[in-house]
């Protein structure tokens, strides 16, 4: 007759054999001493698995879990960068303040846009200063050919730095908040 | 009782309560410490694995269907950690040191006599491979049926069975040649 194969014991010990094919093997296992002596064997190393302590946990995991689950704090270094940041911009903010006022108090007349018309006209003419700066080989430092106070450009100096400033704090802070 | 309160504790972490997930840790990390330790073979190890365990387990905490056990779901999750971890750094040194953290409290010489052969075990497991290891403790450990290993670790039926096989065959002779002491 033939013996069982190892395979068949393992899954006789796994209880994963089909009630008729266990029955088979249980009759061969009465019959034959070779195969019982085989399936000790193998139940050896299923007792000596079962056998093993559970090991006791020597310290409690629940508190280093936590921590990387909720978001950490600020690292100091970005804490400072975020605090100057604020500073700065709130020391922008009222430098700025009385070049502000005397804007709103000047009676400045709205910025008129210029219309389609005058931006052609004022390119043809450019041109034409180009042209004849062309042709008389006179090199000059170009001009823009309107006004622009010194007061309007330290009033936007001083909204972009604000700007720069403020949504470059926010941006970090924000960023550091969902890598953590 | 248990379950209804690791139930509770699932829905109040899934609210976004971090207290309840850190108490649904106390209660399951002996456990799945243990997943670990035997997969893992180290203390150390077992325990940062452990902790990857529950971080994963809480980012898929919404996915987990709170009508079912969380404690079998939780070592299945610390022994696909495990394996990962296993796989993704293949052990060079998996039998120069099996002495290495043999259990630091001192004991009397019947718990010591325990201990030795808990040791046996552990390092007649830490000669398996990767994927040997976490079938067996899938089906030794953990008590899941062919079917379910294969499920859990996506791989066919046929490979449950022969890593099972194979597996402790390999057992079988590092555990002879390492006798019990009984
Ligand atoms: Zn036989």
């Amino acid at each position: 007759m033939n013996h069982l194969s190892d395979e068949i014991l393992n899954e006789y010990l796994d209880d994963a054999l089909p009630p008729d094919a266990r029955a088979e093997v249980e009759s061969h296992l009465r019959d034959c001493a070779d195969c019982e002596l085989r399936l000790d064997e193998l139940a050896d190393v299923f007792f000596e698995l079962s056998a093993l302590p559970e090991a006791d946990l020597m310290r409690d995991l629940s508190a280093d879990v936590a921590r990387t689950l909720t978001p950490q704090p600020l690292p100091r270094l970005l804490k400072w960068t975020a605090l100057l940041q604020v500073a700065a911009a709130l020391t922008a903010l009222i430098a700025s303040l009385p070049l502000l006022q005397t804007m709103f108090a000047m009676d400045v007349p709205a910025i008129t846009l210029p219309t389609l018309f005058d931006l052609t006209l004022r390119f043809e003419q450019t041109l034409a200063e180009m042209q004849t700066m062309f042709v008389q080989f006179q090199w000059q430092i170009p001009r823009l050919s309107f006004e622009v106070s010194s007061l309007y450009i330290t009033v936007a100096v001083f909204s972009v730095t604000l700007l720069w400033l403020v949504g470059n704090g926010l941006l970090l802070r924000k960023s550091n908040l969902i890598r953590s | 009782m248990e379950a209804s309160s690791d139930r509770d504790l699932i829905l109040r972490a899934r609210r976004g309560d971090p207290e309840a997930f850190g108490e649904l840790v106390r209660l399951h990390q002996a456990g799945v410490f243990n997943v670990c330790y035997r997969m893992m073979g180290e203390r150390r190890e077992a325990e940062d694995m452990a902790q990857e365990a529950f971080i994963r387990a809480y980012e898929r905490i919404n996915t987990f269907d709170v009508e079912r056990p969380f404690g079998p779901w939780m070592r299945r999750v610390a022994a696909n950690v495990c394996l990962n971890q296993l796989a993704m750094h293949k052990p060079e040194h998996a039998e120069l040191d099996e002495e290495r953290d043999a259990d630091p409290a001192p004991l009397p010489e019947s718990g010591r006599e325990v201990q030795e052969e808990a040791e046996r075990v552990r390092n007649a497991l830490r000669k398996l491979p990767p994927h040997y290891r976490a079938v067996v403790e899938l089906r030794h450990y953990q008590d899941l049926s062919y079917d379910e290993i294969a499920a859990e670790l996506k791989i066919p039926l046929s490979d449950v069975k022969s890593h099972l096989f194979r597996a402790r065959k390999i057992l079988a002779e590092s555990l002879s040649h390492e006798p019990s002491l009984r």
